[in-house]
């Protein structure tokens, strides 16, 4: 995996023209895991979601060095929502998609995805219907998919928030076992205190 | 109308004899109104109101239109008619944003733009190189053709752009989905895309899969009740059938990516927040 810096310079964001939260600045080396901790409805989620660069923000995110263009870009740093959202189709369908979207030199490995799947307890074919999944268990297919992208920087909003206690502790392992960049939002303080090797207070404008 | 005026047309072919309608018989059909009336008060859907308005609201455009047209045709020059084309383009571009449920700034501006290219042009290219009217902005041809065109058109854009917006934002995780996972704009949208150019066009290629079997369509029909040749009306109505299919897919393909431009931003963003509701 390369060699790559997320660097994060007076992040701001105003909706409905209210700023939400105090400006961020810092960055996040490979194999460092953060934490973004503030009260209820400050905006942690919505900055990650800038960090990915999905909703407009006003500083700067980007890495170094640069990618060429902003698929890239957030391909590199892989945003994973709170709430799963699936694809209609397969879980196949759900976990190659992403493959559509790249070069052909990167294809889709149906053993890898069908490893990644099962280390995180998924012991499911990969022809069984997305839809059909419990919300935990689509919470983990979404994490695979975009460990399956191979990204530098992943940005994780609760990703514990439907799983058991089981199920969460594999989350962890694979998180932990992840070597690139993690940027994480949780509601459970001590979990991500635990996971983070550093700890952001998001604090209200 | 127009008999007698003197319109070039009238060289190229003999105007044919119709009965002419008194204002009681035509006053006579409208009592049929009061049957729609009665069911609606029996069945108590309390669409009176809107029966009597509809009726008398339909009753003076229609009245007014002919006084319009005839003075157009009477007058008969091309700012007269680009300027009543206009007119046509205008009111259809506003009515194609009215009825979907969710609208955006400029959504006027791109269906109006989308409705210039695709239907003044058709109608302009197939008035002039297919039936070859003289001169090219001859009203009796192009008013009529641009109206076919547009009112079909209309109801394309209005479904296409209802689909389109509805894919951008109730479905608005999906298109993230894949913009989080490296697509471009175009690759995170090209499916919602395609289904509601599909969708806007559904009811123009119904109308066309069963034209003649179930339905006569309205121009073939007026010109038979005129006393036009049966297979003289169906030639017409196969040319208004084609440019009713190229003009609605164009107009839905350019509306949906004018919308397409215009809810990504430079940095490839969804804006859903520039998508608001039509009420």
């Amino acid at each position: 995996m390369k060699r790559v810096k997320l660097m994060v310079d007076q992040l701001a964001i105003t909706m409905d023209g209210r700023r939400l939260f105090a400006p961020l600045t810092f960055e996040v080396t490979m194999g460092e895991r953060v934490a973004l901790v503030g009260p209820s409805g400050v905006g942690k989620s919505t900055a990650l979601r800038a960090l990915a660069d999905l909703v407009p923000f006003e500083g700067d995110v980007r890495l170094d060095p640069p990618v060429a263009s902003r698929p890239s870009f957030r391909r590199t740093v892989t945003y994973v929502s709170q709430a799963p959202i699936m694809w209609s189709g397969t879980v196949e369908t759900n976990l190659a998609q992403s493959f559509l979207y790249t070069s052909a030199s990167e294809v889709f490995d149906r053993s890898r995805a069908t490893s990644e799947l099962s280390a995180l307890g998924l012991d499911i074919s990969l022809d069984r219907d997305a839809a059909s999944l419990s919300g935990g268990e689509q919470q983990r297919v979404q994490l695979v998919r975009a460990l399956l992208v191979n990204p530098c920087f992943l940005l994780l909003d609760e990703p514990t928030s439907a799983l058991d206690e089981v199920s969460a502790r594999r989350v962890t392992d694979r998180v932990e076992a992840f070597e690139g960049g993690v940027v994480l939002v949780s509601h459970d303080l001590a979990w991500a205190r635990d996971m983070a090797s550093r700890v952001i207070n998001v604090s209200p404008a | 109308m127009g008999a007698g005026h003197g319109f070039s047309c009238d060289q190229r072919e003999p105007r044919v004899n119709t009965l002419p309608l008194a204002w009681w018989q035509i006053a006579l059909a409208g009592t049929l109104v009061f049957l729609a009336g009665t069911v609606s008060v029996g069945l108590r859907l309390r669409l009176e109101n809107d029966l009597v308005l509809a009726t008398v609201r339909g009753t003076i455009q229609l009245a007014l239109v002919g006084y319009v047209l005839a003075w157009i045709f009477e007058v008969n020059t091309p700012w007269v008619v680009i300027s009543a084309m206009a007119i046509m383009v205008t009111a259809a571009a506003k009515a194609a944003i009215d009825r979907p449920s969710r609208t955006f700034r400029g959504a006027f501006l791109g269906s109006f733009v989308t409705l210039c290219i695709s239907g003044v042009t058709i109608a302009l290219l197939v008035s002039n190189i297919v039936v070859r009217v003289e001169p090219w902005y001859d009203p009796r041809y192009v008013l009529p053709l641009l109206g076919m065109i547009l009112g079909n058109t209309l109801t394309g854009i209005s479904l296409c752009l209802d689909s389109f917006l509805e894919r951008l934002t109730v479905r608005a995780p999906e298109v993230e989905l894949a913009l989080s996972l490296g697509a471009s704009p175009w690759e995170a949208t090209r499916d919602a895309l395609a289904d509601s150019v599909r969708r806007g066009m559904i009811p123009i290629v119904n109308a066309t899969m069963v034209v003649g079997l179930v339905s006569l369509p309205g121009m073939m029909t007026g010109q038979i009740l005129a006393g036009a040749d049966p297979v003289d009306a169906v030639k017409y109505q196969m040319v208004v059938m084609f440019m009713l299919l190229a003009t609605t897919s164009l107009g839905c393909v350019g509306i949906a990516f004018y919308t397409f431009k215009k809810m990504f931003d430079e940095r490839g963003r969804l804006r859903r927040e520039r998508v608001f509701s039509a009420a």
